[in-house]
């Protein structure tokens, strides 16, 4: 029993040990490599014709900010269709696009309200599709604000025929709210701009993340559309692509402005619920990553371990607690296994979860300086992240056990960011 | 000091220590110097004559307020900091001399050989000479350029332009109509409707593919695909290897490759072709869509790409030779430069030719099953169609290497270092 424990713990060490080369290699990546073009570049009059689908679920307060985004874009108007879906809103969501609609030839709003027609994102997305006419479709949050070039730079990415999605980078509008979005927009920064671009540069995995970007809609047709099962329905389609041959583009310029979460009981639900997403995926989508033969031997080891990432802090915990149990069992020695216990969480809060360097280098290269003064406490973000994670993860065997249909939770909206003049 | 109280003040020292990084953080999140999100222009739009417009826009209010008034006119404007600036009806240099700051011409110019300017904004036509040296150039009639000019940042043309041989043309040259390149030009951007390299001569052959090859589905192999002369393929073709369009074919797809992309003369390409690598187009191609390679691109003579009122683009991560007669309908993008080798036939496609596809009469023009991408197969696909050579090596660009050099050898260094730590562990106990 005690040996087994000692093994358990020093294999998670190793687990912890590959997650942190992985991120020093991504991150040296984007400080010292060449930066791998995206078709932003292409100047093309005649653009793929794009379908936008926006969901939406009592989302009165920023559905006018993202309707008037998408209208000010610099996409042909022949060539563009919206489809801001209505979900079920209880609030003045519909009238809003009622009206957007009667003034906009291009917006054709779906509402849903039938009770045939269940709730959540991926019925409406499976529904939006069907409607869907153009096979470029691009898809939006309601609390997004994407720019005048956004749709174009996206819909680019189609003029390459292996691409099956398209992802753009994320940025924070509301960080002057508080502490939290300040150390999300941290976050962020060193999630896309280091992370994202690496992979896209070392031809790995790029995640697809459900919003600010798009996919091939015959694709996902073809696939049967999304999952009501699975709550991180961008990451389960980010494995159904790459295991069949085809690849996600990851557009760093194509930034949008996005609300983050300003209250900590609104992250927790967040991760919770991308946490209990993502480890249903991960079941999913394991064994057709690892049998499949598009994929080269680092592709799939990147892509197992972007699957595993939201399993790593329960597996954390549990090495805790088996060290604990030895040092119970004076099976360790003491003061070696506090070492080696705080280097586990060390490896923890800085080396795993957009860990402190590539923060630190996606600070860099976005070329900021004073809000890396709060790099070290990234620390508290991680203990806060590996607690909602580790619940996400428990709901998800919760709902292998007992064979259960996970319930999609809206994010709270708070539409206070504004964004600041220049 | 005992025992107890020099562990105690250590733990202190570690722990004060240990707190140094947070201090500034703790500051920062009370008294925060950037807490501003970072900034996106919200209405940047993609403008190849941005340069210009934007000049433009800036000397405008100035001109507009002096112009009727007695010429020329010589003051300061505004702008990032004081610049000289100079309005006059004409400009007519003559050798050897030049224009100081920022000089507009309402009317015609004419510049002689060996003169040169700053900023320069001529609202006629410009007839410049040889070996003139200048900053930025807007012209608002047709402007001629001669041998041997030198554009330090970039010339625009709100019609069209003619650009002498040998010249250097900064980082960006535009036209709203023809941009006409000469001999030995070089290029970063160029952006005309449409871009010519002198002087297409030849008759063009169209092609006309004999029979329908691949026409049901996309696919894809990881050692490349060699496609025989005069076929015709009807849909996508993805390929983890190297790619080679024969003679006189006609793809109705897009064309992605891992490898080198190289079409072979009198093709037709209704799509867009995409490398991870190099692409090489032999004479009189006829590409419809946009080309974009990670590594080096070279359009042999007569080349066209797009067509009239359908802009496409020329991108390239590596460098860029357009041979004689190339015509681009949008924009041509060289990252690492370009040059015109106009008296080149056929650029820098100069490799043997792959030998000709001589398939029995009674064989059938079809392929072997390849990997159908929608439907993968059990079975691994052939590397080569069936008869058809493989494609002529062609040195891989540096873009197309994308390896995890030594992190194999990382990854089995930490977990031997972690093997043997545990059996350290075990050791001691």
């Amino acid at each position: 029993m005690v040996v087994a424990l000692q093994i358990y713990v020093v294999s998670i060490v190793a687990v912890l040990v590959c997650y942190t080369i992985r991120h020093w290699i991504f991150t040296f990546r984007r400080v010292s490599g060449t930066q791998r073009p995206f078709y932003q570049d292409i100047f093309d009059n005649v653009p793929p014709a794009v379908s936008v689908i926006v969901p939406m679920h009592d989302e009165e307060r920023v559905a006018p900010r993202i309707m008037d985004a998408l209208l000010r874009c610099d996409y042909p108007r022949e060539l563009l269709e919206i489809i801001p879906v209505d979900d079920h809103s209880s609030d003045g969501t519909a009238a809003i696009l009622a009206e957007y609609a009667g003034r906009y030839e291009c917006i054709e709003p779906l509402f849903r309200r039938g009770l045939d027609e269940p709730r959540g994102k991926a019925y409406a997305l499976n529904d939006a599709l069907k409607r869907a006419r153009n096979d470029c479709v691009l898809i939006f949050d309601a609390d997004y604000e994407p720019g005048a070039n956004v749709l174009r730079d996206l819909a680019m990415a189609f003029i390459d025929p292996q691409v099956g999605a398209v992802m753009g980078r994320v940025i924070p509008r509301n960080t002057r709210a508080g502490f939290l979005p300040r150390m999300l927009s941290l976050e962020r920064s060193g999630g896309y701009q280091v992370d994202q671009q690496a992979r896209f540069d070392l031809d790995l995995m790029v995640q697809y993340g459900g919003t600010v970007g798009g996919f091939r809609r015959s694709l996902v047709l073809e696939m049967g559309g999304f999952s009501p099962e699975i709550l991180a329905e961008d990451t389960d389609l980010t494995y159904r692509l790459y295991s069949r041959g085809w690849r996600v583009a990851y557009a760093n310029r194509s930034e949008c402005y996005e609300e983050v979460p300003e209250t900590w009981d609104a992250r927790f639900r967040q991760l919770r619920r991308w946490a209990r997403g993502h480890n249903a995926a991960m079941v999913r989508n394991f064994w057709p990553v690892m049998r499949s033969r598009y994929l080269t031997f680092w592709q799939k080891a990147d892509g197992v371990m972007l699957l595993g990432c939201y399993a790593v802090p329960p597996l954390l915990a549990s090495a805790w607690l088996a060290n604990l149990l030895l040092i119970l069992a004076a099976a360790v020695p003491i003061v070696e296994s506090l070492i080696i216990s705080l280097l586990v969480v060390m490896y923890g809060a800085f080396g795993n979860f957009a860990p402190v360097f590539e923060v630190g280098a996606a600070e860099l290269l976005d070329g900021t300086s004073d809000r890396l003064r709060l790099l070290p406490l990234m620390f508290l973000l991680f203990l806060f992240n590996s607690w909602a994670i580790s619940m996400g993860a428990l709901d998800a065997l919760g709902d292998v056990v007992r064979n259960r249909l996970p319930i999609w939770e809206k994010t709270a909206r708070f539409a206070t960011g504004t964004v600041s003049e220049g | 000091m005992n025992g107890l109280e020099g562990v105690l003040v250590l733990g202190a020292g570690v722990a004060a220590l240990a707190a140094v990084p947070f201090v500034p953080s703790v500051i920062e999140m009370f008294r925060p110097r950037d807490a501003g999100e970072l900034n996106v222009p919200q209405d940047y739009v993609k403008n190849p004559r941005f340069f210009a417009e934007s000049f433009r826009k800036k000397i405008e209010p100035y001109v507009a307020d002096v112009i009727d008034g007695p010429l020329p006119h010589v003051g300061q404007l505004q702008l990032r900091k004081p610049e000289s600036i100079t309005v006059d009806r004409r400009f007519a240099l003559t050798p050897k001399t030049g224009l100081q700051g920022i000089a507009v011409s309402i009317g015609d110019a004419t510049f002689a050989a060996d003169t040169g300017a700053h900023d320069l904004w001529i609202k006629g036509d410009a007839d410049i000479g040889d070996r003139f040296r200048v900053w930025s150039l807007a012209v608002d009639g047709e402007l001629t350029l001669g041998e041997r000019c030198r554009v330090t940042r970039w010339i625009d043309c709100a019609t069209s332009a003619i650009v002498g041989d040998e010249s250097t043309l900064g980082l960006s040259a535009s036209a709203a109509e023809m941009l006409l390149l000469g001999n030995g030009v070089r290029f970063q951007r160029l952006y005309g409707q449409p871009i010519v390299v002198k002087w297409s001569s030849a008759d063009r052959l169209t092609p006309e593919p004999t029979e329908a090859l691949l026409d049901d589905h996309a696919f894809t192999d990881r050692d490349g695909l060699s496609f025989p002369h005069d076929a015709l393929i009807e849909n996508d073709v993805v390929c983890e290897g190297g790619l080679r369009i024969g003679r006189r074919m006609v793809v109705r797809g897009n064309l992605k490759a891992a490898g080198n992309v190289r079409v072979l003369s009198h093709a037709l390409i209704e799509g867009n072709i995409v490398s991870r690598s190099n692409v090489e187009i032999a004479e009189e191609c006829t590409v419809l869509g946009d080309i974009f390679a990670e590594g080096d691109v070279s359009l042999g003579r007569d080349v066209t790409v797009g067509a009239y009122a359908a802009n496409k683009s020329v991108y390239s991560a590596g460098k860029i030779v357009l041979g004689r007669g190339v015509r681009v309908h949008g924009a041509v993008i060289a990252e690492h430069g370009g040059i015109v080798e106009g008296l080149s036939d056929s650029a820098r496609v100069a490799s043997p030719e792959p030998p000709a596809v001589a398939l029995p009469p009674s064989q059938p023009r079809a392929v072997a099953p390849l990997r159908v991408r929608t439907l993968p197969l059990a079975a691994p696909p052939p590397a080569e169609l069936p008869g058809v050579p493989p494609p002529a090596p062609i040195p891989e660009s540096s873009a197309a290497r994308h390896r995890l050099p030594g992190a194999a050898l990382g990854l089995g260094a930490v977990l031997g270092a972690g093997l043997v730590l545990f059996r350290m562990w075990r050791r001691r106990r």
